[in-house]
């Protein structure tokens, strides 16, 4: 009897740490995780514009230790980033237990000036820490179209992100740098370790490579699909758009981007 | 001068290091491809469990335990390295608790089981700690904690059934007796 009562009273103590557990995590997860991304078949629209290149001028590009922008290992240049959200995410795993698919991008520059480079950054649901495409080694991916247009005038509103572990990074679209009382949306980018989050999400143009492969391009129109070969939930997805030219006025860039659900 | 007898007999020592060695061993050599926190916990509390059960004193758990512990920081299997002596110890330590508190019953699958639940959660809830310690934001932690401790439970849980079950056919083998006196090695 008193071991039937003491093994009551254990799984008590454990059935009270899952529910304490289950509350914090309903608790945080209501305070501060948000996933914006759907995979849902339908267009989404963005639109960008020079004002919405707020990072630079700099070399590297967020993840555990500064990766290069350009083609090439070795950070070089001075880029000028933005962080477009596509509101689409692609789904890995099991294609018989989800619907599993990669998103679509479909891109249009208007006056690009110099090179404009593709970087993906998907973030786990649940939990922030993020992903990006191989910059180099095995499995490289990466996208680069190049344009003729006139640079414009040097951005006076850009700062440099501060190199470390975590980014907290301003979403393109979210009210201009002018608004300060207007909350910025923001996304907080966190890399666990060198060597990790580098392998699931990739760019590439044709989808049975699903490993992707570096493109550059002259063509100011074109598509590329995001793709994920995890088998984790992406929560959010991150274009990084990063220019080597301070833009034109007239500099647009629009990103038509949809789900396409994988052949099963 | 009369030589004072240690706790652990050479016997026990050599029979913990060893079950300690074999936690360290299944975890770099058997990874279950499911993605699920605290899979691992089923080959972790295995060892621990039955080396409590088998030498039948306070501190069996956490000596093999810390073993482990060494071993995991030593060959850096683990991106917290020399801080893996804590979740290991930890939960050397919990196993020895709930064997003393149910009176080294680990030959019972429930007992098992909240022992192996047991450690494995605060095994979970000791590398929490040091992430946070180490100034990982507390939010990235804590998000998805729910799953993850539900699942350090029932895999800790599973380990630990497994466990009693092989420490109740070592003692109905009688190769091992409930009431053995260790002997002095």
């Amino acid at each position: 009897m008193v071991l039937q009562r003491r093994v009551l009273l254990a799984v008590a103590v454990l059935a009270a740490v899952i529910a304490v557990s289950f509350l914090i995590d309903t608790t945080v997860s209501q305070a501060y995780a948000r996933e914006s991304g759907s995979a849902d078949s339908i267009l989404q629209t963005t639109t960008v514009d020079r004002y919405d290149l707020r990072y630079g001028p700099q070399s590297w590009r967020p993840y555990a230790t500064p990766l290069a922008i350009g083609p090439g290992d070795l950070p070089s240049g001075n880029w000028y980033l933005a962080f477009v959200d596509p509101g689409v995410v692609p789904v890995g795993g099991n294609p018989a237990l989800a619907r599993t698919g990669s998103v679509k991008v479909d891109y249009q520059f208007t006056d690009l000036a110099g090179t404009a480079s593709f970087s993906v950054y998907g973030l786990h649901a649940g939990d922030g820490r993020a992903w990006t495409n191989r910059q180099s080694g095995y499995g490289t991916s990466g996208y680069y179209v190049s344009g003729t247009a006139a640079p414009g005038d040097s951005p006076r509103w850009t700062t440099p992100l501060e190199a470390g572990d975590r980014y907290v990074v301003e979403v393109a679209g979210s009210p201009r740098p002018v608004d300060e009382d207007v909350a910025r949306d923001t996304r907080t980018l966190w890399f666990e370790r060198i060597n990790s989050g580098l392998d699931g999400i990739h760019i590439t143009t044709d989808l049975a490579a699903r490993k992707g492969q570096v493109t550059e391009t002259t063509a100011l129109n074109g598509s590329f699909y995001v793709t994920y070969t995890g088998g984790n939930r992406v929560g959010d997805l991150f274009l990084m758009v990063a220019v080597d030219r301070p833009q034109p006025e007239s500099f647009r860039l629009t990103l038509e981007s949809t789900f396409v659900e994988s052949n099963r | 001068m009369m030589k004072r007898p240690s706790y652990f007999s050479l016997y026990e020592i050599a029979l913990l290091s060893l079950f300690g060695a074999l936690v360290f061993v299944l975890r770099t050599a058997i990874v279950i491809p499911i993605h699920t926190p605290g899979s691992s916990g089923i080959f972790w509390v295995l060892p621990l469990v039955v080396g409590a059960a088998l030498v039948r004193k306070p501190g069996a758990g956490t000596y093999a335990g810390l073993v482990s512990g060494l071993l995991a920081s030593f060959f850096g299997i683990e991106p917290l390295h020399v801080f893996d002596i804590f979740k290991y110890t930890a939960m050397g330590v919990t196993i020895d608790l709930v064997s003393m508190a149910f009176g080294y019953r680990l030959d019972n699958p429930v007992v098992g089981f909240v022992a192996g639940a047991a450690g494995n959660v605060v095994k979970m809830v000791v590398n929490y700690a040091v992430h946070l310690l180490l100034g990982v934001q507390g939010v990235f932690i804590l998000l998805g904690i729910g799953v993850s401790s539900a699942t350090h439970i029932i895999f800790g849980g599973i380990g630990g059934i497994i466990a009693a079950l092989i420490v109740g056919r070592l003692y109905r083998a009688g190769i091992v007796h409930q009431d053995d006196v260790p002997d002095d090695g």
